[in-house]
This record gives structure tokens, C-alpha cells and sequence, in this order.
């Protein structure tokens, strides 16, 4: 039976920018894998073409067929998980058994608060106001 | 939305049936099999004109030459050439110029040709080791081995296509979860957009220098020809079937006297194209009738050269057309030369770096009032150039006296999109006289949850602004395909008004200040998504263009102390 696992430590979902992911892989396979990694990325969906970008991986050679493996990503500062009418931008990381491609994922929050920024919520609201010739106004 | 900590193995499952495969693999193996086949048969041929190279020479005594007519009307003329030759003691003809075909519709390359021998000329020709019977006077290179490159686009579709639909890396089956992170492209969009803008560029400047800059060089160079007698000998309307049609060409063959001999030639202009239209090549017929007496121009250091118009007519403008793909292929590579790299993004994905992010900055338009009026001259003359062609031929139905009222019908909204844009230029001709707005920000690029200063000074006469209005917008902006169509979405999530002023306020300078939340979206660009934060100055003027300016600036994530650990 296959078996592809990624625990993180504390059982941690949201992670706040710059913050260090740590955790630990395991993997019980059929077959011998030629590697094992581990890839920290985000990923768009929704309206647009969706985007992936790989920020940083662990790669473990001659995996066989079980072991597991500790694993540190430091975070960067962005781009934060979000969510909007047209964009849903996700952090994940991603177990890959190579060759054969047998996959396991977990996404998680990166952002400031626990949740993933929602863009739909700020509304319209104005906040400027005016200085030197032209007040304070509030419109809208 | 609540946290999530997910296993992802319900999502993004599986990839396409085996039936779907199966279709995908059909379609492409099309492509793949027609465009093999085209290729080998354009390399047989090159092969065949390339054989000759490797035949033996052999000493041989040309006979005779001439300009033949074939009764090809696409290339009316033919070298007919007689040489003799001897292989093992025995004496053979050839008639051969070269091994492919030598008929052209310009009387004087066929001419030159036959001039090259003149009779009594003893050279070498090329003989068939298997076929002694066969020998030509040339060796050609096989330039017909570059044409094999458009059915091999064919081929690497076909097997790409097919690559694509099988290839297995990170691609689910059995329900098992589907690897979203094999799908990162690693830079490979934008060496394929930078590919693809140069083969743009370089096709377009390969036919303008071709069809605008050859032509327009042989006007201005036959502009100092001497003007010379010269004879109609022949008048025909040629016509041929095309792919589009039926093509169709007046044929002019005159006769002139220059450095001491007569000569004859069909060159009627530069212009590099047949006509598709058949009144047209009458007219010029009815111009130059056989027999008549008309003048055309010689060159003086070169008497072989000869035109009968030198003047520029409007048709030599189409030459103009394939700057358009000059200039849409330098967009796109330049594009993607600038185009920030997906595979490992700087922190923020900034859109607009600087250097000195926390600094006073002075903002530059996005697309200037110059930038919207050539964008705008450009998509017009394309446009209407377009159209144009259609709206000719319904022109000439009306002077048949035989309107084609389906095509007029048909036509009537492209040309109203048309005249559209005419009257788009027009607007943005006139908005070059508004005053222009210069913005200064600061900071440069403000960080989440701080404070947006932003002044504002015109150029020109800002008094004719009756109202000023300037907004900090934040908008998602999401491109995909939709069929053959690449569209961007756009949809704001945040609008701060900066300043909404009447003119009495005095516009012409000012401040203003915003708070960005810290609660938002910073800056965000990748391939096709992006969240993208702009200053909108938006000035009405009366009964004129008003003043519309898109700023892009960069709205940094808050500083790592200010983030909850």
C-alpha cells in the first residue's frame, strides 16, 4: 500500500510572512523511488491562466521504498494567501514520489492573520482627504 | 473563510480520459502527417536541384538561346537554350538551363539569362552519370529547402500536441492526487513569448525591407533614368488561379533603343504584387496598347534596366502592412524581456521595483496621451486597412453598375467600427493639448497599513479642468484564454479618493493624503494574474477630452517587525 505523509510541526495551518515552516516527510511505496521531494509553492486559481511557482524544494535521493525525512523552509514576505472575485492565490507543499509521480499535498494560510486575505470585503469606502488647497472631504 | 489545513486528494483529480486522449492524439497526428508529408516533398525537390552539384562536368559548345513563351500565364517566359556535348566519344544536345524550371514573368531575368550564352559560347555543363542524355548548363542552390519550414511549424504542433497530451509527469490517474507544482513553468512562457515576438519581427522587417524598402529604393534610383522612345510589342492580360482566386497581370512588352542595340522588356513598375482585379490590368492594357508608341526609362550605367512608370502610386502603401508585425513582434519580445520571472518571485512580487522604496518618488503614466494616440493610429490603420480592401471591391461593383448589396450590408459595421476609430484618434490627437498632471508620491512604495502621500502639479492650462478628481485603486487583474482569444478581467477591490476638487478649489496644484489598510492585498504580479494598485486622475474639461492618467505603483507587504510572529 502506497503512503505519502507531510506533518508539519504543532499541526500548524497559518504561518505569518517571513515565519519558518518546519515539519517531516514520510513515505511507504510499492516500488523503490529514484527520490522523494518536497516542494514549497503557491498557486493561482480562479478567472486566469493558472500560475505555479516553486519558491523552494528538498529533494531526497535513493528514497527506496520507505523512510521519512525532517524538512525547514524559511518563508518569504509574500505573496500572501488571498481570495477575490477574479483571483485565489493558495500555499501548499507538495510530496512527490519520482519517477512515478504518486503525489501528496497539504495547502496552508500564509498571511498576516489566520485567514487568507479577502479582497471582496474592503469594499469601496473612501479614506483620502485633502491638504493644502484642497479639505478634508469624504465622498462615496 | 475558514482556516484550511488540507489534504488535497478530492481536488484537481484526474486528468483527461483516454477517450479524450485518443481524440487529442487524432487531431494532432494530423497535423504531424500532412506536415511531414509537405516537408519531404519540398526536400525531395531541393534534393533533386542540389543532385547536380555532384554530377561530372563536361566541356560543351552552346548552339543557340532564346526568350520562349511557355502558355503559362503565372511565368510567361522561358529560357530555350541549346548546347552539345560529348560523353565516351559520343555526341549528345542538351536543353536544359537548370534542373528546375526556369520560366519567370519577368522578361528581363529570362533575357539576362539567355544573354549569358550567346551562341558559339564554349563552357562546362553538368551531366547525369546515369542518364547521359540529361545535362544542364547551371548549378542552383536549392533555396526551395527554406520553404520546407513552414509545414515543419506543422510538424513540431503535431508533436508537441501529442507530447503534451501523453506525457505523464505529475499527471493523476486512478484517482491518486495530481501534482499542481510539476505544472511550474520555470521561465518557459516567456521564452516561448520572446520566440515567437522575434519570429514576428524578423518576418515583418523581412517583408518590408522586401515589399516597402526595395521598391521605394529602385523609385528613387529609376528617378535619375533617362527617358527613351520606346514601342508596345505585346499587350496581354495574364491570369492564373490562386489560392484566393484568380490573379491578374497586364503584361507590357516594349521594345527601346540604348547603347547601341535594341532591347525588349516588361518591367511596368516596382510594384511588387499582381492584381487581383482584372479592370485595373485592363485599364493598363487600354494605356499601352500593341503597337503604340509611349516612352519608359533607361538606366544610363546599365541599359539591360529599364521602367515604363516610375511614379509612387498609392499601391505601393501595402508595403506598409507588414511593419505592423515589426512592431507587434519588438512589443512582444521587449515585453518579455521585461516581464518579471513566475519561477522564484522576490518577496511582494514587486511590480515596480525601486530603489529607494521608502523615498519621495516621481510617478510616470502608464501609457502617455502619445503612447494612447499612435496605440490608437495603429490598431486604426490596421483596422480600416483591412476593411478597406472589402469597401475597394464594393466600390468597383458600384462602378460595374452591379452593387453587391450582401457585401455592403455585411460590411456596414466593421466600417462603423472604423470610423470608430478614427474618431478615437481624433479624441486623443485633441487630448494632447490638456494639461498634463505630474505626481510625486511618498513613499515611493508604501507599505500596507501606512499613510499615501500624493501632490499633484499641471502642465499646461489647468484652469480649463472643471473638476479634478484623483483615486488609489486596487484591482485584481486575471488573463486567460477564451478559444483562440486571450482576455483580461479586471475587478476593483479597493478605491481611496485622494482629492474630488471643483475648479474653484484650484487645481493646478495640491496634496493629498490616503491610509492603505493593512488588511488588503499588496502588489502581486506572476504570468497571467495579478493584483495591481493605481493613482486614477481623472480631470473634466467641457466640450473637450477630458484628462485620464493611470499611475502604477508598488504597495509593499508591511515591514517584518509589524508582522504578528
Amino acid at each position: 500500500m502506497t503512503e505519502l505523509r507531510i506533518e508539519v510541526d504543532g499541526g500548524r495551518h497559518w504561518f505569518s510572512p517571513g515565519a519558518t515552516l518546519s515539519g517531516r516527510v514520510v513515505w511507504r511505496l510499492e516500488d523503490d523511488a529514484e527520490a522523494i521531494e518536497l516542494r514549497l509553492f503557491w498557486f493561482t486559481s480562479g478567472k486566469g491562466t493558472e500560475d505555479v511557482a516553486i519558491i523552494d524544494s528538498v529533494r531526497t535521493d535513493a528514497a527506496g521504498r520507505a523512510g521519512d525525512q525532517g524538512f525547514t523552509f524559511p518563508l518569504p514576505d509574500g505573496p500572501y494567501s488571498f481570495s477575490g472575485s477574479l483571483i485565489t492565490l493558495t500555499w501548499a507543499l507538495e510530496l512527490v514520489a519520482i519517477p512515478h509521480g504518486t503525489t501528496e499535498r497539504i495547502e496552508f494560510v500564509m498571511a498576516p492573520t489566520p485567514v487568507e486575505v479577502r479582497l471582496e470585503s474592503l469594499g469601496r469606502a473612501p479614506l483620502g482627504h485633502g491638504l493644502n488647497f484642497n479639505p478634508s472631504r469624504d465622498k462615496r | 473563510m475558514g482556516i484550511r489545513f488540507t489534504s488535497a486528494s478530492s481536488s484537481r483529480l484526474g486528468g483527461r480520459s483516454t477517450a479524450g486522449k485518443g481524440c487529442l492524439t487524432v487531431f494532432f497526428l494530423v497535423f504531424l502527417v500532412m506536415g511531414a508529408v509537405f516537408t519531404l516533398l519540398i526536400l525531395a525537390d531541393a534534393a533533386r536541384v542540389a543532385e547536380v552539384w555532384f554530377w561530372p562536368e563536361a566541356e560543351c559548345t552552346v548552339l543557340s538561346g532564346s526568350v520562349e513563351e511557355t502558355g503559362d500565364d503565372e511565368n510567361p517566359y522561358t529560357v530555350a537554350v541549346v548546347f552539345e556535348y560529348q560523353i565516351d566519344g559520343r555526341a549528345y544536345r542538351g536543353t536544359n538551363l537548370t534542373r528546375s524550371s526556369s520560366a519567370s514573368s519577368s522578361y528581363d531575368t529570362v533575357r539576362r539569362a539567355v544573354d549569358a550564352y550567346p551562341p558559339g559560347t564554349r563552357t562546362t555543363c553538368r551531366v547525369d552519370p546515369e542518364n547521359p542524355g540529361e545535362a544542364v548548363l547551371e548549378c542552383r542552390l536549392p533555396w526551395i529547402a527554406l520553404a520546407g519550414f513552414l509545414p515543419l511549424i506543422f510538424v513540431a504542433v503535431g508533436a508537441g500536441g501529442i507530447y503534451g497530451v501523453w506525457r505523464s509527469g505529475g499527471r493523476a490517474e486512478n484517482g491518486d492526487v495530481e501534482s499542481i507544482s510539476q505544472r511550474a513553468k520555470n521561465g518557459r512562457g516567456k521564452k516561448i513569448e520572446l520566440g515567437i515576438g522575434l519570429v514576428f519581427a524578423a518576418v515583418g522587417g523581412g517583408l518590408t525591407i522586401l515589399l516597402l524598402v526595395v521598391p521605394l529604393v529602385r523609385l528613387a534610383q529609376a528617378s535619375t533614368w533617362v527617358e527613351t522612345p520606346a514601342t508596345v510589342v505585346g499587350s496581354v492580360l495574364r491570369s492564373w488561379s490562386t489560392d484566393d482566386g484568380t490573379s491578374y497581370q497586364a503584361d507590357v512588352l516594349y521594345e527601346y533603343s540604348a547603347g547601341g542595340r535594341a532591347w525588349t522588356s516588361n518591367r511596368r513598375d516596382f510594384f511588387p504584387f499582381s492584381s487581383g482585379d482584372a479592370d485595373g490590368a485592363e485599364a493598363v492594357l487600354a494605356r499601352y496598347p500593341a503597337g503604340s508608341m509611349t516612352v519608359c526609362f533607361v538606366d544610363p550605367a546599365d541599359p539591360t534596366r529599364s521602367v515604363l512608370d516610375r511614379r509612387l502610386h498609392a499601391a505601393y502603401l501595402i508595403g506598409l502592412f507588414p511593419l505592423i508585425f515589426l512592431v507587434v513582434g519588438a512589443a512582444l519580445a521587449t515585453h518579455a524581456l521585461k516581464r518579471p520571472s513566475t519561477t522564484v518571485p522576490a518577496a511582494g512580487s514587486p511590480t515596480r521595483p525601486t530603489d529607494t522604496p521608502d523615498a519621495p518618488g516621481s510617478l510616470a503614466p502608464q501609457v502617455g496621451p502619445v503612447g494612447k494616440l499612435i496605440g490608437t493610429i495603429l490598431i486604426a490603420a490596421f483596422w480600416n486597412g483591412i476593411v478597406s480592401v472589402f469597401l475597394w471591391q464594393i466600390v468597383l461593383s458600384f462602378r460595374r453598375d452591379d452593387p453587391e448589396w450582401f457585401l455592403c450590408l455585411f460590411m456596414t459595421p466593421f466600417v462603423l467600427v472604423g470610423l470608430g476609430l478614427v474618431g478615437g484618434v481624433v479624441y486623443y490627437l485633441l487630448a494632447l493639448a490638456n494639461p498634463r498632471p505630474q505626481l510625486t508620491i511618498s513613499p515611493s512604495s508604501p507599505r500596507l497599513g501606512s499613510r499615501l502621500r500624493v501632490e499633484w502639479a499641471f502642465t499646461g492650462k489647468a484652469d480649463r479642468i472643471s473638476r479634478l478628481e484623483i483615486v488609489l485603486e486596487g484591482h485584481e487583474k486575471a488573463t486567460y484564454r477564451r478559444g483562440t482569444d486571450t482576455q483580461t478581467d479586471r475587478e476593483a477591490f479597493a478605491s481611496f479618493v485622494v482629492t474630488d476638487s471643483p475648479a474653484s478649489w484650484g487645481v493646478a496644484r495640491g496634496a493629498g493624503e490616503v491610509e492603505i489598510p493593512a488588511d488588503t492585498m499588496h502588489s502581486f504580479a506572476s504570468d497571467h494574474n495579478a493584483v495591481v494598485w493605481a493613482i486614477h486622475v481623472h480631470g473634466d474639461i467641457p466640450r473637450w477630452p477630458d484628462v485620464n492618467e493611470t499611475f502604477e505603483i508598488e504597495v509593499r507587504p508591511p515591514a517584518p517587525e509589524r508582522v504578528p510572529a
